[in-house]
């Protein structure tokens, strides 16, 4: 409904302020990335090509667009010597769909929709396609809508949630908020079984659990999650962890009292 | 055995060749079968000029074919013209189950003889396998892609001409493939109008039984089929790869 590939029966879609029904279809879509799931690249065009779709539909100039095909699947970590000329049969599964998402990004939208975009890779790609998106979306600044069925990708990834049933709005918070404070009914019991400290866990990250102090064993590092210093401690049977800052110096100690604590912090 | 189809396929091109253009070196195989001294070999006019003649015709109406059955197919597989499918799709049922001698019979009285009933019974006649084609071809593709297209900002004309068209071409083709096979064969009948082609030595052997011009016009027109359905689908699988699906 955003990009008005369906129209909304009643009320107004924003983006930037702008009423999106004042838009031509056409023209609002070519400003919006689109991500669907199972990639839809075009099968007989190369991987170029699929990424030159949006620039050429706004006829950027040639050289222009050559430079995007360039810089591209650099960005994802594909050689564009090495892929621009493949077809996307040629492609790995993770390969397929960081190509699906550098041709949404082609045109530089500021709005990107991404329906279950990675529904279709196995879990380990999955996870590094997660990692990848986020970092990229950190680095560039381009809102991003996502669609998903995984509550854990949603917590993951998101800034804030909407949890829809039934195409009804249930809740719309950061992702702290919906744990912590779940709305009864719908909310609550998507997020409360026995996975919900854990997620909260994962929300925070081990610099801001640890203390000073030193403590025995391998470092965890301070951007980890406290969901994975709680593993961690759990596997070596220690009750504190000596944790290392980003530029490599010791961040003081993360110990298992504190990673309770904030397990804790939601009721 | 990768050298078999090669092989065959050149025998086949060289045996065409031969009957069509030096026929007399035929003349002890077909000798047997003529009676009463009768010309075993085809006297009537040149067999290079009517299997020309027998090709335009083919080619014409199917090239017209194909327009109208692609355009068609287009038009019913888009929302304006859902409705129109089932319609189309009768026309082009009745245009197969017609006979074309029956359709030759109807259309003299109101065109004449020769070329144009023949036309237009090989044009109803080819409608069919393309049309259906067409519409199978343009259906059957991904939702995702189309849904991709769309969603990228294409309107309806780009995501026809640069998605839907491209993909469904190898199946468009393994339909004018069998069309065009089904027209070198009924393209025969169009010799009882007076059109000329390949019919002409048929139609001459049957009017005074002399099975050795049956023949002869008969192997012609079954090689001309074989080799141009062999020919048209490396066309119709080159179509496939680049459509990405080989």
């Amino acid at each position: 409904m955003i990009n008005r590939l369906i129209e909304p029966t009643s009320g107004a879609i924003r983006i930037q302020g702008r009423d999106t029904s004042t838009i031509p279809g056409e023209t609002l879509r070519r400003g919006i990335g689109y991500v669907i799931q199972g990639h839809g690249l075009f099968p007989h065009w190369t991987v170029a090509r699929n990424i030159a779709t949006v620039p050429r539909l706004l006829n950027w100039d040639a050289a222009r667009i050559a430079r995007r095909v360039e810089e591209l699947p650099d960005l994802f970590g594909l050689d564009p010597d090495v892929y621009a000329r493949k077809f996307p049969h040629q492609l790995s599964g993770g390969q397929q769909q960081r190509v699906a998402v550098a041709r949404a990004l082609a045109a530089e939208p500021s709005v990107l929709l991404m329906d279950e975009p990675f529904g279709a890779l196995d879990p380990i790609i999955r996870a590094k396609a997660r990692e990848d998106l986020f970092a990229l979306q950190r680095r560039l600044g381009v809102t991003v809508v996502l669609v998903t069925h995984d509550m854990e990708e949603a917590i993951a990834l998101g800034d804030r949630i909407a949890v829809m049933d039934r195409g009804r709005l249930m809740q719309y918070a950061t992702p702290a908020e919906i744990l912590a404070r779940p709305a009864p009914g719908y909310v609550e019991r998507l997020v409360g079984d026995a996975e919900r400290p854990f997620r909260l866990l994962s929300l925070v990250r081990v610099g801001e659990a640890a203390a000073p102090g030193e403590a025995e064993g391998a470092p965890i590092p301070e951007d980890a999650s406290l969901r994975e210093a709680l593993s961690e401690l759990l596997m070596r049977g220690a009750s504190s962890l000596p944790v290392v800052a980003r530029d490599g110096r010791p961040g003081g100690r993360v110990a298992l009292e504190a990673i309770l604590a904030h397990a804790r912090l939601a009721r | 055995m990768r050298w078999a189809a090669p092989v065959a396929r050149l025998a086949a091109a060289a045996l065409l060749l031969a009957l069509i253009l030096a026929p007399d070196a035929f003349r002890p195989v077909f000798e047997p079968l003529t009676e009463n001294g009768a010309p075993a070999i085809y006297n009537q006019g040149s067999l290079l000029a009517l299997t020309l003649d027998h090709l335009g015709l083919v080619a014409a109406s199917s090239l017209i074919a194909t327009v109208v059955a692609v355009l068609t197919g287009v038009f019913v597989t888009r929302p304006a013209g859902a409705e129109f499918l089932p319609l189309s799709r009768s026309v082009a049922h009745i245009g197969q189950t017609f006979p074309p001698v029956a359709v030759l019979a109807l259309a003299v009285p109101a065109v004449g003889f020769g070329v144009k009933p023949t036309m237009i019974a090989l044009v109803l006649f080819g409608l069919l396998p393309i049309f259906e084609n067409t519409v199978a071809g343009l259906r059957r593709l991904p939702e995702s892609t189309l849904e991709a297209a769309s969603g990228m900002g294409m309107d309806g004309w780009r995501r026809l001409a640069l998605i839907e068209l491209p993909l469904a071409l190898p199946v468009i083709l393994a339909g004018v493939r069998i069309s065009v096979v089904i027209n070198i064969g009924t393209a025969t009948i169009g010799s009882t109008v007076a059109a000329k082609g390949l019919g002409e030595v048929i139609i001459a052997g049957l009017n005074s039984s002399n099975t050795a011009f049956v023949l002869q016009g008969g192997v012609i027109v079954a090689l001309l089929a074989i080799l141009i359905y062999d020919a048209l689908g490396f066309v119709e699988r080159e179509a496939a790869r680049r459509a990405g699906r080989a």
